[in-house]
Parts: structure tokens; sequence; C-alpha cells
């Protein structure tokens, strides 16, 4: 539970930084597309750790965690769709919302 | 003169085959889950390092053999069968981590999937060593190696506390996850003390016709060259403890360790990261790739040497071959390269005591370093290291499970 909290800070930290390295021009849209394919794929395997055992999720706090893993998950479809489109103003909406998600953890 | 500028340049393109995959991850997931806490077990780590390739260099300058041959020639060849199964399954790995790195290399400049660039990087490596020399892959792939200095260019821009700096340099124990502390710190050695680094430096001191006057050129070499690559490797640690460290982003991929450079480096991060982790990794994959032809040809008595012709010498020709073909299948599989090399410096650190053990019979007889023997204090250290090596043995399979 502790490392799974912990790799969703950390997945929530890299969405973040690579938004705002995209934003401020320092990252290209190749990688910032590319990075959030592999946070998304790391988040796909912290998923499947909660949904491989759906006991725990009568514990509050599991699935409070699983809530937020659904919601970054969806944060990242959308933000590839954003990058896609060099949408810069969604990219900025969608992630103030991505960092908030580390302050919302159990 | 010129002694001084192969010195210089051996000192240098030591960067090869030093920052790869393995010191790469392990110092950024280090760096970043422990801060500077684990810069003492990269120093302890390049001593074990410097201080073993010494050795096997003295006892190639000496006796004129290298490594894997001197084992078959003390021990016998049924011996020789266990430490050359165990590096060759360690190779197989690391070389299909390193090819996997540099595909990711190219796939975090391109946007294009890593397993696309497997093929064309074994393909290159197969090219580089079939058309090369010795030299030209040696200081070639050590001076492309330079590009990764930007590892220390970040740590310094960054401008860490010295004091939290050197205090890093002392072993203390963590106030939170014990478990994964230890485990890095295993795996930091294991990523650092790397068997093929011993034999390649071993036959590539065959392959200089290195005598015995140039013993200092090779104690030298070892220790300054080694020195510099660990200096990279804390480059790599202290970054990742500064950028990623604060912000709690742990390093699960490559794509996440690059974000370690956009404080310093702004637009250039993404190139500079890829073009290091690539040069880093294609210089591993070379080495890799040419020891396991050097150590099966010398296992087996085959005519060996990356400068003969190659129909004198097919078998080698045909060891390194395979060795490469069969991490290419590897790599392609589509494991995750930094899992996979995560999972091949816990198998080294399996198989260290394997390597170690031979140095201590080796360096104590005269068949093989003639005055040269190791002194009492060279006694020691080896078979602690001895003990060491078996007791990290024991521990990282646990630590694996538990902590990795």
């Amino acid at each position: 539970m502790n490392q799974q909290q912990k790799a969703l800070t950390s997945l929530t930290a890299t969405v973040t930084a690579v938004c705002e390295g995209w934003l401020d021009g320092n990252l290209s849209t190749t990688y910032a597309r590319t990075a959030l394919d592999a946070a998304g794929t790391l988040l796909e395997k912290e998923r499947a750790k909660i949904g491989g055992s759906p006991d725990a999720l009568a514990n509050p706090a599991v699935a409070s965690l699983s809530e937020s893993e659904r919601q970054l998950a969806r944060q990242i479809a959308l933000l590839r769709r954003a990058l896609a489109d060099s949408d810069a103003t969604s990219v900025r909406q969608l992630m103030p919302a991505a960092g908030e998600r580390q302050s919302q953890l159990p | 003169m010129k002694k001084i500028f192969n010195l210089l340049l051996g000192v240098v393109t030591s960067i090869g085959g030093f920052v790869e995959a393995g010191s790469i991850s392990t110092a950024a997931q280090g760096g970043t889950e422990f801060g500077f806490a684990l810069l003492w077990a990269i120093a302890v780590a390049t001593i074990i390092l410097a201080m073993l390739a010494e050795m096997a260099g003295r006892i190639a300058t000496v006796g004129k053999r290298s490594m894997a041959a001197a084992v078959r020639e003390r021990f016998g060849f049924h011996y020789q069968m266990i430490p050359l199964g165990a590096e060759l399954m360690i190779d197989l790995l690391l070389l299909a981590a390193e090819i996997g790195g540099v595909a990711v290399a190219v796939k975090l400049l391109t946007g294009v999937g890593f397993q696309w660039w497997i093929l064309p990087v074994g393909l290159v490596v197969w090219l580089v060593i079939w058309l090369g020399n010795f030299s030209v892959i040696e200081d070639g792939v050590g001076l492309l190696g330079m590009v990764t200095v930007a590892f220390v260019v970040a740590a310094w821009r960054l401008h860490p506390g010295p004091k939290a700096v050197a205090a890093g340099f002392v072993p203390s124990v963590p106030g939170h996850d014990l478990t994964r502390y230890a485990f890095l710190t295993v795996s930091i050695v294991g990523a650092t003390v790397s068997p093929y680094l011993l034999n390649f430096y071993s036959s590539g001191a065959i392959e200089e016709k290195w005598t015995e006057p140039d013993l200092w050129i090779n104690r030298t070499t070892s220790y300054l060259g080694m020195g510099f690559g660990s200096i990279v490797s804390m480059g790599v640690l202290v970054t990742a403890a500064v950028v990623l460290g604060p912000l709690q982003l742990r390093v699960d991929s490559y794509e996440q360790a690059a974000l370690m450079f956009v404080p310093v480096f702004g637009r250039w991060a993404v190139t500079l990261f890829a073009c290091s982790l690539g040069v880093g990794c294609f210089g591993a994959a070379v080495e890799i790739t040419l020891n396991a032809g050097y150590v099966l040809a010398q296992s087996f008595g085959w005519t060996w040497g990356v400068d003969k012709p190659r129909r004198d010498a097919a078998r080698f020709c045909a060891a390194f071959t395979t060795v490469l073909l069969v991490s290419v299948v590897i790599a392609l599989l589509g494991f995750d390269p930094l899992q996979m090399t995560l999972i091949s410096v816990a198998l080294t650190v399996v198989v260290m005591p394997l390597i170690v053990l031979p140095f201590l019979v080796l360096m104590n007889d005269e068949q093989f370093v003639k005055q040269h023997k190791s002194g009492s204090i060279g006694n020691g250290l080896l078979a602690a290291l001895t003990i060491l090596g078996a007791l990290m043995a024991l521990v990282v399979i646990p630590l694996e499970i538990f902590g990795g």
C-alpha cells in the first residue's frame, strides 16, 4: 500500500514535470507523449496490482488509492490528446489537476 | 611522450563501459530515493573494481594471460566452465539490457517504439566490432562516452550543498525503506563491478601488448580511469537527488530519468540525456559483445583477437556473433530495458564470489605474476572482498524480492 502510494506520487510528479517542461518549451511534443505513454504503462501495472486483489478494495484507503489511480489514468489520456493537438490551454488546465492528485492521496 | 598520451587516453576512455544502463539506472534510483546517502556505495564499488581491474591487468601484463585463460590454466577446464557459464548468462542479459538502453535513447529522440530499434542497434554493434580494430573500438567508444560528462556538468551547475554531498560518502542507515536502501546499495556494487569489465580489461592489455615496464600504466589506468567513470556515476546520483528527489519522482523508466536534465540544460535536456544514455549503453554493448567472444575463445583455447584477420579467428568471431544474436532476441522479447538492467545487476552480485575467488589464488602464483605478487594488504582486501561478495550473493535475491 505504502509502495503504491509512492508510485502514484511519483507518476503524478512525472506527469506534472512533463507538462511544465512542455509548456516552458523545454520538452518536445515527441518526448512529452513518449514520457506520458511510459507513465501510463507504469500506472497500468500499479492498477493491475489492486485489480488482482478485489477484496482489498473493501479497505477505504485502497479504494481511494484505486480511484486516484483511475483519475490519473484519465488525466494522462486527456493530456496525450491535448499534446497531439498542441493545445497548450488544455494542457495548462489539466496539468494542475494532475498536480493536485498528490495532495488527495489517502 | 607517446606513453603518457596513451595513458591519458586510457584514463579518459575508461568511461566507455563504466557509465552504462546499470550504473545510470541504479545511481538515478539511489539519488531520487535517498538523496546523496548512497554516494559511498559508488565510491566503495569503484575501489573494488579498480583493485580487481589492476590485478587482472597485472596478470595479463606479466603472465600474458587474460583472466579466463589464467583461471582455466590454474583451476582446470571443468572449473572454468562454472565462471564461464555464469559470466555468459550475465553477459547475455546485460547485453540485452544495453541494447534496450540504446533503443530507448533513440525512442526518446524519435518517439518511435524502442523495439523497432533493437535489430538496427544490434547490427551496428556487430559492424563496429567486425570492421574495427581494438584501438578504434576502445578509444572511439570511450571518447564518444565523454558526452556522459554532462551528468557531472549538471551536478556542478545545480550547486548541491558541499556538506550534504560530503556526508553522502559516510555510510549511514536511512530513516525509511531500509530494505530498498540495502537493495540499491548491493545493486550499485553489482552495476559497477561487472565481470565483463575485468576480462575485457585484461584481454585489452594483451591486445595492446603491454609488457612489465607498462605495469605503472596498468595501475594508473585502472585507478584513475575507474575513478573518472565513478565521478560520472556520482554526477548521475547527485543530479537525480537534487532535481527529482524533491519532486518525489522515482526513476522507474528512462523517460522519467531524462527529466533530471531539464533545470540545467533546458531544451537540450532530453537530447543530452538520450545521447548520454545511448552512447554509454552502446559502448557497453560493444565491450560486452567483444568480451563474450574473448571469454569463450579463451576458455576453449581458440585463437582470439579483434586485431586478427577474421578468418584466422573464425570461432572467436562466431562466438561473439552468436552471443549478440541471442541477446538481440532476448531484447526483442519486449522486456522493459530498465527492469532487465536491474535483474542483470542483481545476478551479477550472485556470481561475484565466483569471479573474485580465483584472484586470491592467481595473485599469489608466481607462474602468473612472477615477483609482482599481492602483498598482505592486497590479499587481506581480496579475502574480505570474497567474504563480502558471498554475503551479498546470499542477500541480493531476497532484497530483490522485498526491496527491488
